[in-house]
């Protein structure tokens, strides 16, 4: 079944998503990063990839393609507890101030009884000591989510962030 | 020194003192010197373009920069490879404003004038127009000189410039252990990623001609957490770092990273490729490559790369080796993009081909665990630069000064070799070099 025309989920569980990915956002923003990392399936396969731009019928593939972020749970672990401790990187030494706004999001069914697909579009404000000019950088998400007792685990991420050249000096963030 | 309107060479000449180790901060700041540069280094020295696997076919194209000017990779209808301004001879439009693609020709948006992929005019809005009273061919795309060597491509706009094998030099020997190493050479893996330092074009260029003493501070968490964990690493990178080569020859300035003598050869490479780098290279280039657990280079005056192992969990993740290529395109005098490819040997196996990639990414790039923290660094080193009595202090690169008298004695490679990734020799004779081309004497 094709998840763009599987049917939506309930209102109920609908709520529930929205709740997720509402508290999922505030965690990336105020680098609770272990506690994000607590929401990944164990094999989960994380990717951001980045817009580009073809004439028209003159697309072409060019190597096997390098998306800017491809992990998985061991690297994404590496990633937060740098990240997520002050003193591990240059980057977020001071800590950075961030805002995530999370917004459209669509829930639908898969085969697959416990799983369902959400995609979502995602504003990230950030601001740092040394500059005070906020950075602004929009994502859309395509996640895979395994409906558990506690609440949902990520087991894909399919994102892709708006921006073909990024207008920072750096990523030292998550999507 | 403060010098309001333009500046003479000797002048410039006194930025870079030679004989104390140290150059002036304005290097990094001076919009007219930045201007200087664009002329004096971007429009006469061979710049790098792309590698030939980025266009393997009739048509195929890239759009690409050198210094301030949009140009265009293309290998045309008869299989050469050529680089053409992007700029419509007409108005001076974008004739090509895609990152990729395949064409017979390029058509500029604004009054419909055709080129061929060779950069020749083949149609006017409405040729008759002109009446016979323009020579079509004056209106051609203007073309770079281009030149190639083991795959990666190069172009310079001045005609009077040495061909690019003469220009390379003994830099093609190192070139050789990273890009030429299997008989098919390198694969690029995808489109390049770009992103916008905030600071000078050229601390990068130092940072990778290279500046051994910044990786310990900047970069040892994530060697610690990546590596074997605990201390263990951090020291072992540490003593490697103070103990390995520096090398210096013709335009190129890098290090070649050596792991302890107790540490197996190959980390990370597949033995069957193995056995193609010995038939493809030399002894002597074979060695330095054998052990080398990081080679951090610069090519005059904006082509770095890097190279080394990477595993984010030694125990669960084997080894895996990542090349990548960057160009630091100068925008102005406080701000960069930088363009990163990521290689890997043609032959590599398409299971060796992700995992490199991923290595890549989860390292070197805009979100990569050693570059998010570099860009940190640069970026304040700009903000330190730019005040007014800041600006009146110097940069400092005066390991130099115990190291650039005793080189290696019997270093086996071309050029001149120092023994410590801490010398600073080498990273400084990157600005050496930007001021012989600064003054004309380049």
């Amino acid at each position: 079944m094709s998840t763009q025309t599987a049917p939506r989920v309930d209102d109920a569980l609908y709520r529930r998503v929205c709740e997720f990915y509402y508290d999922e956002a505030d965690l990336l923003a105020t680098r609770q990063l272990s506690q994000w990392f607590a929401l990944l399936a164990d094999d989960i396969h994380y990717r951001v990839g980045f817009p580009e731009f073809y004439e028209h019928g003159t697309r072409r593939q060019v190597g096997i393609g390098n998306p800017y972020f491809d992990d998985d749970h061991t690297s994404l672990k590496v990633r937060v507890q740098l990240l997520g401790n002050p003193t591990l990187t240059t980057a977020e030494h001071p800590a950075n101030v961030y805002n995530y706004f999370v917004s459209n999001v669509r829930a639908r069914g898969t085969d697959t009884a416990d799983e369902i697909d959400v995609d979502t579009r995602l504003l990230i404000y950030r601001v740092r000591a040394s500059e005070p000019v906020p950075y602004i950088l929009g994502a859309r998400r395509r996640d895979r989510l395994r409906i558990v007792d506690d609440g949902f685990r990520i087991a894909r991420r399919e994102a892709s962030i708006d921006q073909a050249i990024i207008q920072a000096p750096n990523m030292s963030f998550l999507i | 020194m403060r010098v309001e309107h333009g500046w003479q060479p000797s002048e410039i000449e006194r930025l870079v003192d030679i004989e104390n180790a140290t150059a002036s901060r304005l290097i990094f700041t001076d919009e007219t010197l930045f201007r200087l540069e664009l002329q004096r280094i971007f429009a006469r020295t061979w710049l790098y373009i792309g590698h030939e696997s980025e266009i393997p076919h009739k048509g195929d194209y890239v759009t690409r920069k050198m210094g301030n000017d949009p140009v265009i990779l293309v290998r045309d209808q008869a299989g050469r490879v050529r680089v053409l301004l992007n700029s419509c001879t007409h108005r001076a439009t974008l004739v090509c404003r895609a990152d990729a693609g395949n064409a017979r020709g390029f058509t500029c948006p604004y009054h419909g004038w055709v080129y061929g992929s060779d950069g020749a005019l083949v149609a006017t809005a409405e040729d008759e127009t002109y009446g016979g009273k323009v020579n079509f061919r004056s209106l051609d795309l203007p073309q770079a000189r281009v030149g190639s060597y083991a795959g990666l491509v190069f172009a310079t706009w001045n005609h009077d410039a040495p061909p690019l094998d003469e220009h390379l030099g003994d830099a093609r020997w190192y070139l050789d252990i990273m890009f030429g190493h299997t008989p098919k050479g390198m694969t690029v893996l995808g489109l390049p990623h770009r992103w916008t330092p905030t600071n000078n074009w050229k601390l990068g260029p130092m940072n990778f001609a290279a500046d051994g003493p910044h990786a310990v501070k900047v970069h040892g968490p994530i060697v610690d957490a990546t590596l074997v964990g605990g201390n263990g690493a951090r020291a072992m990178i540490h003593k490697a770092l103070l103990e390995s080569p520096s090398v210096t020859a013709g335009p190129y300035n890098g290090i070649w990273t050596q792991g302890p003598a107790e540490m197996p050869e190959w980390m990370g490479h597949e033995p069957e490729l193995v056995e193609l780098y010995r038939k493809t290279l030399k002894p002597a280039q074979f060695d330095l490559f054998r052990r080398c657990i990081a080679s951090v280079g610069t090519v005059f005056p904006n082509f770095s790369w890097v190279y080394g192992p990477v595993s984010f969990d030694m125990r669960t993740d084997p080894l895996v080796n990542f090349f990548a290529i960057r160009v630091w395109q100068p925008v102005s005098a406080g701000r960069t993009e930088i363009w990163n490819w990521f290689l890997i040997e043609e032959e590599a196996s398409e299971d060796v081909k992700q995992r490199a990639m991923r290595a890549g990414v989860r390292t070197f790039t805009a979100g990569g665990t050693f570059d998010q923290d570099d860009a940190e660094a640069w970026h304040s080193i700009q903000r330190g630069c730019e005040g007014e009595i800041s600006c009146t202090q110097d940069v400092n690169f005066q390991v130099a000064l115990n190291y650039r008298d005793r080189p290696i004695a019997d270093w086996a490679g071309p050029g001149v070799a120092y023994p410590s990734n801490y010398c600073e020799v080498t990273e400084f004779n990157n600005l050496v070099q930007w001021r012989a081309y600064m003054t004309g004497a380049g």
